[in-house]
């Protein structure tokens, strides 16, 4: 084909005081997909909506944009919306909550010509069916408050896709999602490619998901593009300085090797660490548990860097907070050498507390908003420093510059730094009062690449100058193969796998973390299926068993919970079929 | 964070606005033209239109309406100050009490909190007027405010729970802050915005709930002069005597509107959503 | 009818004991009683009224005096009205029907024009018609509900003559018509206020639901602007309009009193009106009881309506 047939040309789009994108041109073939990426703020999602003709009041478009040698203009809607889909990133919104789902995909195929209600509502289940959506007659009638996450956002691709568009624009349709559904929903996507021919724009930031879904990149910051190409010669050689950010953040890096042996006494040890939610239910508010965190003996040693790897509600956040007892544990034991950390109260607690700092997931809006950064950080000193108050600015100052932190900013409240700037508050906060563990909840999660590669980087020069012992939840395998020394895994509130990082990472025991493995974009393996079951109500037997591939798999796996067993020297796992060496006695 | 407040025009248009009131009621008596209780000239200058020399016209007993709307901003203004103070103390006491309780009690105190909300105010207003007779000023502000509390009650209980789970308190706490000092440090201030919200919206309820209430006879009596005894002088006859109906609520709209604006503008800057 | 309609029809009936329980308390701690306010009459001597207060047993501890009010209540016996010389339950049968004929009238249009009014500006928010629409009705809410009522009456019922003003019927106590006639001004004026304080709600809910990714899909699948908005925008913005409602009876009912008391409609805004003047005790207690009985069933049925109409807590 020698005109793509779909081209963006001279397309920008300005406020009346600022030009919010700069003229850019790009063209996408059947078939193919080309991938917008950059930091926040860049004019990614700008571009996407100005094709659709969905800019904000106040915001005005330039350009052409041509599709099958016909030129789209504001009149063209009905054509427009027939030839192009467009998805958003918010599964939580993608549907409207008071309608079925099949209405709002039927809805579509009306406004698309069909005048029969009963052919378009089978149109709409077959859509659904054909992404792979299990049961679709059923999902077809269920609202979208009883889909998980996953499901509701290939629902909202079923209706992008149901008038056979021949161009998607797909506006970070991942990142809300977790890497198991992310993978399934990312193959869907590419066998539409490979069957309808259907062209693809997206939008990310990740670009772990570009490389293995793109062909063809636009590096956008702040609303120009600074670097272009096909995908793989610019993730090979990047050239601007913004795409040099994106990629270390996924550069493909050996996993490091334990600082230290692990012999000698833990820094933090947990036995058997149960929490449990009540969860009023029922009529006569009959409570039933939620089970958060399950049973779960890990141990972390000085220097080491554990990952806690394992999907949204696996329980990994809660068990960050039982650590330094913000949250109390329901059953099990803590202990820090030979302190017995539950039996802690009063100001030893406070200590415990000072010296065990948790980073919050969302630190960045950890800082009180009230107060200057100089203040967030002095705080702890105040409360922990037995040195003169005097004595306090030097060392809030060396916290700053240790993190990175710009001394002007010292004196601003929150509002007034970027959510980068303030996680680095956040993370001086922690560190001013020499925590001997520090507990990083989603330490990226909030940043963009550019600031999430920044953070890291400081992270590991931090950790190797003090000898800090980190425990980073996560459930990005990018950032744990950057930091992590052990890797402990976790599936519906308990522990599945743990191990040094390079052993874990390159032979997989346990078949959740080879499943958590391929789901990585560009990794070979075939996403599994299903959903992670609700903590409410988890499977029997194995948790893991309902969504389990391993082929001899059998009746143990659906009965009996699998402890957690030595396999390998310093590597433990949860799985029946893991341990062939499993002594008689105890199986 | 104050800064995106003062460049939004209705807010700081608003704003003003009361902030000249205030002023105005702080300096009435130097501001107004003639002594606000003078009867002019019972004989040429009862209920005479606006002029020059009585911009606002007189009232059936020849006293200058614009400086007797000056005063009354006082009354208006002093009463307004009181009932919301009443109604943010009230409030703060109860909501914090039904936060800090037990659950138990916090269900009790806040059902009762629940039918409170459901009883109209006008009907408390005249359960109190009908066993008190009549009120003076003040009084008549604290009873204003004792019937206007219950959102506030509601709103503090909400407030102090959300910011028990807020991040900045959670990582005061893993910082390993005594609780006394992160209530100090971090709750109590971060409820200043929410009260502001709640004292705006207060003042905009109760200025016309004053007026109302004079009006129909159980509010200021003379000689007391609020802009709702004004109107109510020009009550039985509004369309002759215009000036006396059309300046006091003038005044009164600009009062309640900013008001309203500043609550608004408020509840959208602190990101209160529906809860004031 | 599901488990959450359920559950709040048990919570309005735990918040109505606390009404009742409230207004008990209400007519006890305010000084004097309802024999108090006779004192003035001529016939009325020193132990006559001690001999009414055993009666009506007011010498009792005020425990067994609770429990006895709630035994009246409960078989809706109300008191009797010194200055109406009647049951208050009569003189309260009598008007409730006017009020319940006055506020649905001008809840209904009120709240249809609230809401086009705020889905206009919604639609239109930033232009010209919505700037000027948000000022008129923040202007129209700033002033009290009496001024407003008396500038209706004055203008349209006294100088324009449009609609007749002065109670429910003429001298001669004509049909249905002549009660239309009489319900317009006061309806309307009733209905403007209603108005004006709900559309600047529902426009706010508009606004906050308009980003939501769904409409953007809508508009990006190709769907008509008004199928969009009949659909999907108005719907999720309904919801939190009729919560605002249900929080907004109480402050409607002041709106209705005032508007009775200006227009003379013979409802129960007047006779507590009249009542108070004449601090007839047990009227204003019933009317007080009443009303927010009637606050506390509606915001219920609101309630149970707005669990109904949302699939998240219909299953429930």
């Amino acid at each position: 084909m020698t005109t793509p047939f779909f081209e963006v040309r001279a397309l920008s789009v300005s406020a009346t005081s600022a030009t919010l994108v700069a003229p850019v041109d790009f063209a996408i073939a059947p078939g193919r997909s080309l991938a917008l990426v950059g930091p926040s703020g860049a004019g990614k999602s700008t571009i996407a909506r100005a094709i659709l003709d969905l800019l904000p009041r106040g915001l005005t478009r330039r350009g052409s944009v041509w599709l099958d040698g016909v030129a789209i203009h504001d009149g063209s809607g009905p054509w427009r919306a027939r030839r192009i889909g467009a998805l958003f990133q918010d599964p939580t919104t993608a549907l409207d909550p008071l309608m079925r789902i099949g209405a709002q995909i039927a809805e579509v195929v009306r406004a698309g010509g069909e005048r029969d209600h009963r052919r378009a509502a089978r149109i709409a289940i077959d859509a659904l069916a054909e992404l792979g959506i299990d049961a679709p007659d059923a999902r077809a009638r269920q609202y979208p408050h009883e889909l998980s996450g996953g499901q509701r956002q290939r629902a909202a691709l079923a209706r992008a896709l149901v008038l056979r568009p021949a161009l998607l624009i797909a506006d970070e349709p991942t990142s809300a999602l977790d890497v198991t559904t992310q993978a399934q929903f990312l193959a869907a996507l590419d066998r539409r490619r490979g069957t309808d021919g259907l062209a693809v724009l997206l939008v990310s930031h990740d670009l772990a998901v570009v490389a293995a879904h793109a062909e063809e990149v636009l590096v956008l910051a702040q609303g120009a593009v600074v670097e272009r190409g096909r995908t793989t010669d610019v993730l090979r050689s990047p050239q601007h300085a913004i795409t040099r950010a994106l990629c270390a953040l996924h550069a493909p890096s050996a996993p490091r090797a334990p600082h230290h042996p692990s012999d000698g006494a833990p820094i933090i040890a947990t036995q058997r660490l149960t929490k449990h939610f009540p969860v009023a239910a029922g009529w006569r508010t009959t409570h039933t548990a939620l089970h958060a965190v399950d049973d779960v003996t890990l141990s972390v040693h000085p220097g080491e860097v554990l990952a806690i790897v394992g999907e949204s509600g696996c329980g990994k956040s809660t068990f960050a907070r039982l650590l330094p007892r913000l949250l109390e544990p329901t059953a099990g034991a803590i202990h820090s050498g030979a302190r017995d950390v539950r039996a802690l109260n009063g100001p030893a607690l406070r200590r415990w507390r000072a010296s065990t700092q948790l980073l919050l997931q969302e630190s960045a809006a950890s800082l009180d908003p009230m107060r200057t950064l100089d203040d967030a950080i002095r705080e702890g000193l105040r409360l922990h420093a037995a040195d003169a108050p005097h004595t306090h600015d030097a060392r809030v100052r060396a916290a700053a510059d240790a993190v990175g932190l710009g001394r002007a900013l010292l004196d601003r409240p929150p509002a007034q730094c970027s959510m980068g700037e303030r996680q680095r508050a956040a993370l001086a906060r922690a560190l001013v009062v020499d925590p001997d563990v520090l507990i990083l909840d989603e330490p990226t999660a909030s940043l963009d690449a550019v600031a999430a590669d920044h953070l890291l980087a400081q992270l590991a020069a931090i950790q190797c100058a003090r000898t800090l012992t980190l425990i980073v939840i996560t459930h990005d395998l990018g950032i744990v193969r950057r930091l992590a020394t052990q890797i402990a895994v976790m599936y519906l509130g308990r522990v599945v796998e743990h191990g040094p990082a390079a052993e874990v990472l390159a032979t997989p025991a346990h078949p959740y973390t080879r499943a958590l493995l391929d789901a990585v974009p560009g990794a070979a393996g075939v996403p599994i299926a299903g959903d992670v079951p609700s903590p409410l109500a988890p499977p029997s037997g194995c948790v893991f068993h309902p969504r389990c591939t391993r082929p001899d798999r059998n009746d143990d796996c659906t009965r009996r919970i699998p402890p957690l067993l030595d396999i390998a020297p310093a590597r433990r796992a949860a799985c029946w079929r893991a341990a062939p060496a499993l002594p008689e006695t105890l199986a | 964070m104050t800064a995106r407040l003062r460049r939004d025009p209705a807010f700081v248009l608003a704003a003003a606005i009361l902030g000249a009131w205030v002023a105005v009621a702080l300096l009435a008596p130097q501001l107004a033209p003639y002594p606000s209780d003078l009867q002019l000239d019972l004989t040429r200058l009862r209920e005479s239109a606006p002029s020059a020399a009585h911009w606002f016209g007189t009232d059936g007993v020849s006293r200058d309406v614009l400086s007797r709307l000056l005063v009354g901003a006082r009354v208006t203004l002093l009463m307004g100050a009181i009932a919301v103070g009443t109604s943010l103390g009230l409030g703060v006491l109860w909501g914090s009490a039904a936060a800090l309780s037990p659950l138990w009690l916090d269900r009790l105190l806040m059902r009762t909190i629940d039918a409170c909300l459901a009883f109209p105010r006008l009907v408390l207003l005249l359960s109190v007027a009908a066993a008190f007779g009549q009120l003076p000023p003040i009084p008549l502000a604290v009873v204003l405010g004792a019937t206007g509390w219950f959102g506030t009650a509601r709103l503090v209980r909400a407030e102090l729970r959300a910011l028990a789970e807020r991040s900045w308190v959670v990582a005061a706490r893993a910082l390993g802050a005594p609780e006394p000092r992160i209530l100090r440090r971090h709750v109590l201030p971060a409820l200043v915005g929410p009260l502001a919200v709640a004292a705006s919206l207060a003042l905009a309820a109760v200025v016309p709930l004053e007026a109302g209430l004079t009006f129909l006879g159980f509010g200021v009596r003379a000689p007391a002069a609020s802009w709702g005894s004004l109107l109510a002088e020009a009550a039985d006859r509004p369309d002759a005597l215009w000036w006396m109906v059309l300046f006091p609520a003038l005044a009164l709209v600009s009062v309640v509107a900013s008001a309203t604006v500043v609550g608004d503008r408020l509840r959208r800057h602190f990101d209160l959503g529906d809860r004031a | 009818m599901g488990r959450a309609a359920v559950v709040r029809l048990l919570h309005a009936l735990g918040v109505i004991a606390v009404v009742v329980t409230l207004t008990f308390a209400l007519a006890r701690l305010l000084p004097g009683d309802p024999f108090a306010s006779i004192a003035d009459h001529p016939s009325v001597d020193a132990a006559w009224r001690a001999r009414l207060r055993t009666t009506y047993g007011f010498d009792e501890p005020l425990l067994a005096q609770f429990v006895r009010w709630c035994g009246a209540v409960l078989r809706g016996d109300l008191g009797y009205s010194f200055s109406a010389q009647r049951p208050v339950r009569e003189l309260l049968a009598h008007a409730l029907p006017w009020t319940l004929l006055l506020s649905s009238v001008a809840l209904t249009v009120g709240g249809v024009l609230g809401i086009a009014l705020g889905s206009g500006q919604a639609v239109r928010r930033g232009g010209w018609a919505d700037r000027l629409t948000g000022s008129t009705t923040l202007v129209l809410a700033s002033i009290p509900d009496v001024v407003v009522a008396t500038a209706v009456l004055v203008l349209f019922g006294q100088r324009l003559r449009w609609f007749p003003i002065g109670g429910a019927t003429g001298l001669d106590g004509g049909g249905a018509g002549d009660v239309a006639r009489h319900l317009v001004l006061p309806a309307a004026t009733l209905a403007l206020l209603v108005a004006v304080t709900l559309a600047r709600f529902h426009r706010a809910a508009m606004v906050r639901g308009a980003d939501a990714d769904y409409l953007l899909a809508a508009r990006a699948s190709g769907l008509s602007r008004w199928r969009i908005f009949w659909r999907h925008a108005l719907p999720n913005a309904i919801a939190p309009t009729l919560t605002v409602i249900g929080v907004l009876l109480p402050i409607l009912l002041t709106g209705t009193i005032f508007v009775e008391k200006v227009f003379a409609w013979p409802g129960m805004g007047s006779v507590l009106a009249n009542a108070v003047l004449a601090r007839d005790y047990h009227v204003v207690t019933a009317v007080a009881l009443l009303s927010t009985t009637a606050v506390v069933v509606a915001s219920a049925a609101i309630d149970a309506l707005l669990a109904w109409l949302d699939p998240r807590t219909r299953a429930r």
